[in-house]
């Protein structure tokens, strides 16, 4: 791409990421509402909320009206998540042919995913979104998500990571040519597919805290490498993209291990699940290079010249922005 | 990349946004206020469409004029969402968007050439009434703040996708074939119109 095209390009990024930056790059590790039949009609619930970044979001189950909590459910906050513990009461009735929900889903970016455990060994599991933040516990008998609702997840996260896509736009940013840019987003893909697969198995456990510092930290290296270049200085993510973008790939894929991590995914449905994410992941990031290459081209044809001194702006705007959720998310680290 | 080839590459998120816009509306909840504001205008049918030809529109016009109807669409967008979270929105707001539809996508079949300020005028008029229209719908819940600037960003890529699609696909075929979709849209607001 033109050299002047480039902050163009950027700045329209940019646009895209500066509103999306105090709603917090990760608002969309999804919760989790398990529900364990101990007894016909009594089941123990575990209400997982993640809060990797602040506050965990106002979200709340709402289970049907004839179930009764009889005593006061613990809630305990752990690292990235809040957990709140407890038994429903359903009587006869039970949960089959009832609707569940989740209230205040529907203002989120989040989703949420349900896993019911019957005592006779069937299990229901539903992915609830915002746009239907409920559904109706069904009569057939283990029930389980799709490949599919594992690949709209893996969709829904990448997009909806603005951190990630500023790190894969910064990428695209740096390498000139096809082939140099096909081989760092390769390389970014394999390097975040390994380690999504390790994390995911159980092989690697890393906490998503630190991780989701280290994300930010990464985009901040691009951002300085960038002005370095500038400044006529190219260092090895000029010469060797894809060596970069390998390694810091090893880092993004702990941050999507999280969302996986965060549902806590039946055993057997771990190898569907990873597969499914992992392809909604990559489809995503195809969709995302696909609508950044086609604005570099429309604005290289439109030859737009910005003045010089807007050069720096877009990067020393990526590394401003970057930096805040790093030193954000160090807080959260050892705050 | 050659730029015949550069363009075709711009040209796909143009038609991936004005495709789906067709059979789908509006998937609001659960992408955030940003997100939120920028697929609004894109899976609303009389609010993608005359930006698309607007786009076309100002790849039409020479290299100047475009560049300077391009920067006025999402500031049009953000002054007319002010002003629709200022003032109640005007009884024919819909009427006024599937009307820009018409003679947007007329201007782009007849492959107008239009002064700089007329061009300028064109594109600012519409765009601020779709702004209106995209924060007139605004619950209580969206935010403004990051909605309004989603609808721009939306706004913008759509202009900067189609422009840049129509100056790089210059064959005599492909600016027919730009005029024949302009006449389309045109059609289409027609149609709505007489729906209405």
């Amino acid at each position: 791409m033109r050299r002047a095209a480039r902050p163009f390009a950027v700045s329209v990024g940019l646009l895209l990421a500066l509103p999306a930056a105090p709603a917090r790059a990760h608002t969309s590790l999804p919760a989790y509402l398990g529900l364990n039949e101990l007894a016909p009609g009594t089941f123990a619930v575990i209400w997982r909320i993640p809060a990797v970044e602040g506050p965990p979001p106002a979200i709340v189950p709402v289970l049907p009206a004839h179930c009764t909590v009889p005593d006061i459910p613990t809630e305990v906050e752990l690292p990235g998540s809040v957990v709140t513990n407890g038994v429903v009461a359903c009587g006869e009735t039970g949960l089959a042919g009832q609707t569940i929900g989740i209230d205040g889903l529907r203002v989120t970016i989040m989703d949420t995913l349900v896993r019911i455990q019957f005592a006779d060994g069937n299990s229901v599991t539903q992915i609830l979104r915002p746009q239907e933040p409920s559904f109706v516990v069904g009569a057939e008998s283990n029930r389980r998500v799709d490949g599919w609702g594992y690949f709209r997840l893996g969709v829904d996260h990448i997009l909806s990571g603005i951190d990630h896509l500023l790190f894969v736009f910064g990428v695209l940013w740096i390498v000139a040519g096809f082939r140099r840019l096909l081989k760092a987003i390769t390389a970014f893909t394999v390097a975040h597919s390994i380690t999504l697969g390790l994390a995911t198995l159980g092989f690697v456990r890393v906490p998503p805290a630190p991780v989701e510092a280290l994300v930010a930290l990464s985009i901040v290296f691009l951002a300085v490498e960038i002005t370095q270049r500038d400044r006529g200085a190219p260092s090895l993510t000029y010469r060797r993209p894809w060596v970069v973008a390998f390694a810091f790939g090893l880092l993004h894929g702990f941050g999507f291990a999280g969302t996986l991590s965060q549902i806590g995914i039946p055993p057997g449905d771990i190898p569907l699940a990873l597969l499914s994410f992992n392809v909604g992941v990559e489809v995503g990031q195809i969709a995302f290079i696909t609508a950044a290459l086609a604005l570099f081209a429309a604005l290289r044809t439109l030859e737009v010249r910005p003045h010089p001194w807007m050069q720096s702006v877009p990067a020393y705007t990526i590394g401003s922005l970057a930096s805040f959720w790093f030193l954000q998310r160090c807080a959260i680290v050892f705050g | 990349m050659r730029k015949p080839r550069r363009a075709a590459v711009a040209c796909a998120p143009l038609l991936a946004v004005v495709w789906p816009a067709a059979a789908e509306a509006h998937p609001m909840a659960g992408v955030g206020d940003f997100y939120a504001g920028m697929l609004h205008p894109l899976t609303t049918v009389e609010h993608v469409l005359p930006l698309a030809a607007l786009g076309l529109l100002a790849g039409q016009q020479p290299r100047g004029t475009t560049l300077r109807v391009i920067p006025a669409v999402p500031v049009a967008l953000i002054a007319g969402a002010a002003l629709a979270l200022a003032l109640p929105a005007p009884p024919d707001l819909q009427a006024i968007t599937v009307g820009s539809m018409v003679a947007l996508g007329a201007l782009v079949a007849l492959a107008a050439s239009l002064p700089p300020v007329v061009a300028v005028a064109a594109a600012a008029l519409p765009a601020a009434a779709i702004g209106w229209a995209n924060a007139a719908e605004l619950g209580g819940q969206v935010a403004a703040a990051r909605f309004v600037p989603g609808v721009a960003l939306a706004g913008l890529l759509v202009v900067i996708y189609g422009a840049g699609c129509v100056r790089g696909l210059r064959a005599p075929w492909m600016r027919m074939a730009f005029r024949v979709l302009g006449s389309w849209i045109a059609a289409l607001g027609v149609m709505t119109l007489g729906l209405q």
